[in-house]
């Protein structure tokens, strides 16, 4: 048996968890425990446990982690990590009170790992035990770490409960003075390591921002759109779902669903100049907002739409021609004057339901940013401009011969395979390739609009046009992600949407062949979120119900184990005892009271069969010796006569040898 | 070849895990350990410092760690130390060694650890592969299984040959010799080669371990595993043979005095009967006694085919235990394997002795070559004199079996024992032992197996 426990200082465990307790406001909890725990070091009274006990309280200490864990989740969706470690000390202590409250005063490794369970079965000797209670005491430290309570007095609690552990297990070999210059060092290695994080954090986070930047493609920034035009390669999007849309089935379809516009378009870029965003009031019921001044509700569509927000707030994609917006899950909305919606609710999956009719109305008029065109982009737009002839006829035969263009001459592709040097990558797609995928066409046909006089935006958002029986629901996928032009034409927007239509059936074509895998999973997320934020109040609450029947019903389990510290157990007593009274025993006395010395290391058969003669008249030592093991070890198997016979043997060797 | 390519890189990550994992063990104390893991731990919880203060006791430990790390880069002991091995011992069961330091400083030395190590070769792909036949590999999670890991240790630990322990050393005062014993139990047979040992002393804070690496070399060779066997009849045949002894000194003939007889051209001078002579005037010579034995075959088939290395090793472990078996002094079992080319090694009747034999068995090696013909072919040639049969092998086909056959049909008795992991069917011990047909012997329960077949082969030749 291995012990590999650490020596602490007295009290330290209990220190621990109250300095725990104190730093992140759980001060009673903390002190109760602490108590708990010094009681078990201390009390007389101690659980003998074996192995399977054992066995049985990491699992239980395993299901109360997985409690606290799952509910922290519900609770705190991804921060519940942070959750779960000021919990740590709470969701082991049932392993510390293993601990102290046990004869062994050590836990089984096997009982920590499963794996190791079945080597041990198979050989005890592998056992090997480790104290838990020096890593308690750094757990507690740890998870300190995460209180607010007294922030600038963590440090200091936290290298005192430290130190503790270290002076615990100071060796004599240095003196006294030697390990505290040594302590001295370490702290002013750790100033310099303090100011060296917090400049590397400084550095760290600006490149990490930008970093992130680069891949913002999931998660819509309504200032900037990165495009993938000049890019490379073939374009692959995954088959997530995204967007989810509980709707009738007798809706038309595509329904576009608008997430955000932009204004300015720079070297693959698109992004909005002065993006004022401003807050929607609820109607009064405070779950309802209008999206339009005056929303026309009647004979509007409606559906129930989860999408999933990855952090608080978020741009949320809306259909087209959205006239309100109700959800309990909102708690606020903004618009900007480009179209986007950024609405505030916990991160995860979340759920609204939009009124929307079939046209696009915005109400914000356009802006002298929709008409611009970067000085890159002047020759080529201007040159197909005259090819098509948009200078002549109205907005709307602009719109048309821009759509017709584009049909007619131009093919959908999600690869590209190079550049020339010395051209941009929208010239090459106007004028030489004539193929790209629908950022390309989304972005030509906005500058074409912009060259003809008509105020144009660059759109993103989502086509949903597949409906998954599986979910019950229309989806969109992030490789649905679309982006199209917006026109301001007879006073209102309008989507001009000149990608080709077999975009769709393109995509669909790329599918992974584990997507059927993906929706599985991703239906399966989908619904316990879903059962997650209904039902999370009410079984958190329940759940509670449950803990004290259940620790009454360990205490009763365990009640038999009870014993006293240094107590032996029936069986040890009945062991020890048994055959003590063997004469035998009179003779090895007798031997050693006349100067024969039991040296150690001898048994009691080889003492006597070097001391004593071997035989007695019919007396013989050998047998007499067999009767004493049997009566000493195996009682049951002596008969009446033979107990005589060794009494009668013991006693005749002893008389000789009082002689 | 993608699969074997597959299994070299894989090896070359286990190993390189073993090496770091080897570097914590040996350099980090178990209060090193623990600081370092929550270290590790608030650094990862701390890379959000508006979440947690991790990142201050993060620093603070690391801090701790560096400091100890540097305290403990250099160390020259005025020590010095020397080991005893025994000759040999015995795979899985328990012995010690001895090992002497002294400590010529002028300053006690406290709180040292010892390190022993053994000569490690690491596995090739070809053991790796082969291993994932072995029954014990089976009893493992599909996890386990799939990766290897285990497997790896386990390879690893049986190159090595014996799990050695550190072992924490009492003080020694200055200008003083401590001995300490370390427990030794092999866990192969053949060659355990000691390399080196290694001195190890705390830093002040009592976190890294400082190391002194001594050149020590020393080798035990590990016998084949023994198990009892019961006595079998080997004197139950009336087929006995005339002995033809070429390596003890009475050659063929025994101290029994048997008659006179006239001389005849060619024998020995000093087996004339001068008194006889004198009288007869005619030379006269003392007849001795014939000298008559019953000899044994015992052939181990190193062939390894389909199976593991732990059938092989059962094998080995099986011919060891007959060796070692009780039988009648004037018998001699001769030990007939293939390595490289066939060896037959004799004991009994003072020819060799057990240990030599077993010696031999220690270092043998298995066969990927199919070579039992060459043995068949072998044991042909002196057939007549033998009395009975026993082979041990690991594969069993029908070119074996007709072997079998062949030596019954002589009238010789054969006993056939086959190393694997297959279902056992007790009732079929007793048949086999009289059709010649192989009796397994698992080795998971090589103990109960040979136990109950050697019993059955021996009321079958009753």
């Amino acid at each position: 048996m291995t012990n590999v426990g650490l020596r602490l200082p007295v009290l330290w465990v209990g220190l621990s968890l109250a300095s725990w307790g104190w730093l992140t406001s759980n001060l009673l909890i903390g002190l109760m425990l602490a108590v708990i725990a010094e009681i078990g070091n201390y009390s007389p009274l101690k659980w003998e446990f074996d192995s399977k006990h054992f066995y049985r309280v990491a699992d239980l200490n395993s299901l109360l982690f997985a409690v606290i864990a799952i509910y922290q989740f519900n609770e705190h969706s991804i921060y519940a990590i942070y959750e779960i470690l000021a919990l740590l000390p709470v969701c082991i202590f049932p392993l510390l009170v293993a601990e102290r409250f046990t004869t062994t005063g050590a836990l089984p490794l096997s009982a920590l790992f499963l794996s190791l369970r079945k080597r041990v079965q198979i050989d005890p000797a592998q056992e090997e035990y480790v104290g838990v209670a020096g890593p308690y005491v750094l757990t507690c430290a740890l998870a300190a770490s995460t209180g607010e309570a007294h922030p600038s007095l963590y440090l200091p609690s936290a290298l005192v409960l430290v130190g503790g552990v270290l002076i615990g297990q100071r060796t004599r070999r240095y003196k006294l003075l030697t390990w505290v210059a040594a302590v001295g060092a370490a702290a002013s290695v750790a100033l310099i390591y303090q100011a060296g994080i917090s400049f590397a954090q400084r550095h760290l986070e600006s490149s990490f921002a930008y970093w992130v930047n680069q891949f913002d493609w999931f998660q819509t920034d309504p200032n900037r759109a990165r495009t993938a035009i000049g890019s490379i390669g073939r374009l692959k999007l995954s088959d997530q779902i995204r967007v989810r849309l509980f709707a009738p089935l007798s809706i038309p379809l595509p329904v576009v669903m608008h997430e955000a516009s932009y204004s300015d378009f720079n070297l693959g870029t698109w992004s909005v100049r002065d993006n004022r965003f401003t807050v929607v009031d609820p109607l009064p019921n405070g779950v309802v907002w209008n999206l339009e001044p005056k929303p026309e509700l009647s004979g509007a569509r409606r559906g129930r739409i989860i999408v999933t927000h990855s952090r608080d707030v978020e741009v949320t994609p809306l259909p087209y021609g959205s006239q309100q917006l109700a959800g309990d899950e909102v708690i606020e909305l903004q618009r900007s004057q480009y179209g986007a919606a950024l609405v505030e609710a916990l991160p995860g999956q979340f759920e609204y339901s939009v009124s929307w009719q079939s046209e696009y109305r915005n109400h914000l008029a356009p802006t002298p940013f929709d008409l611009s065109i970067a000085d890159n982009y002047l020759a080529v737009i201007g040159k197909v401009a005259q090819e098509i002839d948009l200078h002549d006829g109205t907005p709307l035969e602009a719109v048309e011969r821009i759509s017709k263009f584009f049909a007619e001459q131009f093919k959908y592709s999600l690869i590209q395979r190079g550049f020339y040097p010395g051209r941009t990558p929208l010239s090459q797609f106007l004028l030489d390739n004539r193929q790209g995928h629908c950022e390309y066409f989304a972005t030509a046909t906005t500058l074409l609009l912009r060259s003809a006089g008509i105020p144009a935006r660059y759109a993103v958002g989502y086509v949903v046009d597949e409906y998954s029986t599986f979910e019950g629901a229309f989806v969109a996928r992030a490789r649905d992600a679309h982006s199209w032009a917006e026109a301001y034409v007879d006073g209102r927007w309008i989507v001009v949407d000149t990608t080709p239509g077999e975009w769709s059936e393109l995509e669909q074509a790329n599918a992974s062949n584990w997507q059927v895998v993906q929706d599985t999973w991703s239906w399966l997320t989908n619904r316990y979120s879903r059962f997650s934020r209904t039902d999370r109040g009410s079984i958190s609450d329940s759940l509670i119900w449950f803990v004290p029947p259940l620790v009454i019903l360990l205490i009763w389990r365990l009640r038999k184990q009870v014993r006293k510290v240094g107590e032996t157990t029936t069986l040890e007593r009945a062991m020890a005892h048994q055959g003590v009274d063997s004469e035998l025993y009179e003779l090895t006395t007798l031997l050693q009271n006349q100067g024969v010395q039991l040296s150690s290391g001898d048994t009691l058969a080889g003492f006597l069969e070097c001391n004593v003669e071997a035989k007695i008249g019919e007396i013989r030592l050998r047998r007499i010796v067999e009767l004493h093991y049997r009566y000493r070890f195996a009682a049951q198997s002596l008969s009446v006569s033979e107990r005589s016979e060794l009494r009668d043997g013991s006693k005749a060797f002893c008389a000789h040898y009082r002689r | 070849m993608i699969g074997r390519w597959l299994t070299q890189r894989k090896l070359r990550s286990f190993k390189g895990v073993s090496r770091v994992s080897l570097w914590f063990e040996a350099r980090l104390t178990n209060l090193g350990r623990i600081i370092f893991s929550t270290a590790f731990a608030a650094a990862v919880f701390g890379i959000d410092p508006n979440q947690t203060f991790a990142l201050q006791l993060a620093a603070g430990l690391f801090s701790i760690l560096t400091v100890a790390l540097l305290l403990s880069i250099r160390w020259r002991p005025n020590i010095t130390v020397s080991r005893i091995v025994p000759d040999t011992v015995t795979v899985e069961h328990p012995t010690s060694y001895s090992v002497s330091i002294r400590n010529y400083g002028s300053k006690p030395e406290a709180d040292l650890v010892l390190a022993d190590f053994l000569k490690t070769k690491y596995p090739v792909a070809v053991d790796f592969m082969r291993a994932s036949r072995s029954h014990r590999d089976r009893n493992v999670n599909w996890f386990d299984r799939v990766v290897g890991f285990p497997r790896w240790l386990a390879l690893v630990r049986r190159s090595r040959g014996a799990r050695l322990e550190a072992l924490n050393l009492p003080a020694i005062p200055p200008h003083t010799t401590i001995n300490v014993t370390l427990p030794l139990r092999a866990l192969r047979r053949g060659k355990l080669v000691f390399t080196h040992l290694e001195l190890r002393r705390p830093d002040p804070l009592g976190i890294f371990l400082a190391t002194h690496r001594i050149a020590c070399y020393g080798e035990v060779v590990s016998l084949p595993k023994r198990y009892p066997t019961p006595r079998l009849d080997w004197h139950s045949h009336r087929h006995f043979h005339r002995g033809g002894l070429t390596q003890i000194t009475t050659v063929g003939d025994s101290e029994e005095f048997v008659g006179l007889r006239e001389y005849r051209p060619g024998d020995p001078l000093r087996h004339i009967h001068w008194r006889s002579f004198a009288k007869r005037g005619s030379p006269v010579v003392k007849e001795h006694q014939d000298e008559y034995f019953d000899r044994h075959a015992l052939l181990i088939d190193t062939f390894l085919g389909d199976s593991s290395d732990t059938d092989f090793e059962t094998a080995v472990s099986i011919a060891a235990s007959f060796i070692l078996c009780e039988r009648p002094t004037d018998s001699i079992l001769d030990l007939v394997f293939i390595d490289r080319k066939v060896w037959r090694l004799t004991t009994g009747r003072g020819l060799s002795n057990n240990r030599q034999v077993l010696l031999q068995l220690a270092e043998l090696n298995p066969s990927t070559t199919d070579n039992f013909d060459q043995l068949a072919d072998y044991l042909r040639r002196y057939l007549e004199r033998l009395a009975s049969v026993i082979i041990v092998a690991t594969t069993w086909d029908g070119a074996r079996q007709t072997f079998v056959n062949e030596l019954q049909q002589k009238n010789l008795r054969c006993l056939v024992l086959r190393a694997c992991e297959a279902p056992h069917i007790p009732s079929d011990t007793h048949a086999n032992a009289q059709g010649g047909h192989p009796n397994t012997v698992r080795p998971s329960c090589v103990a109960q197996d040979i136990a109950r077949i050697t019993i059955a082969a021996g009321r079958a030749v009753r």
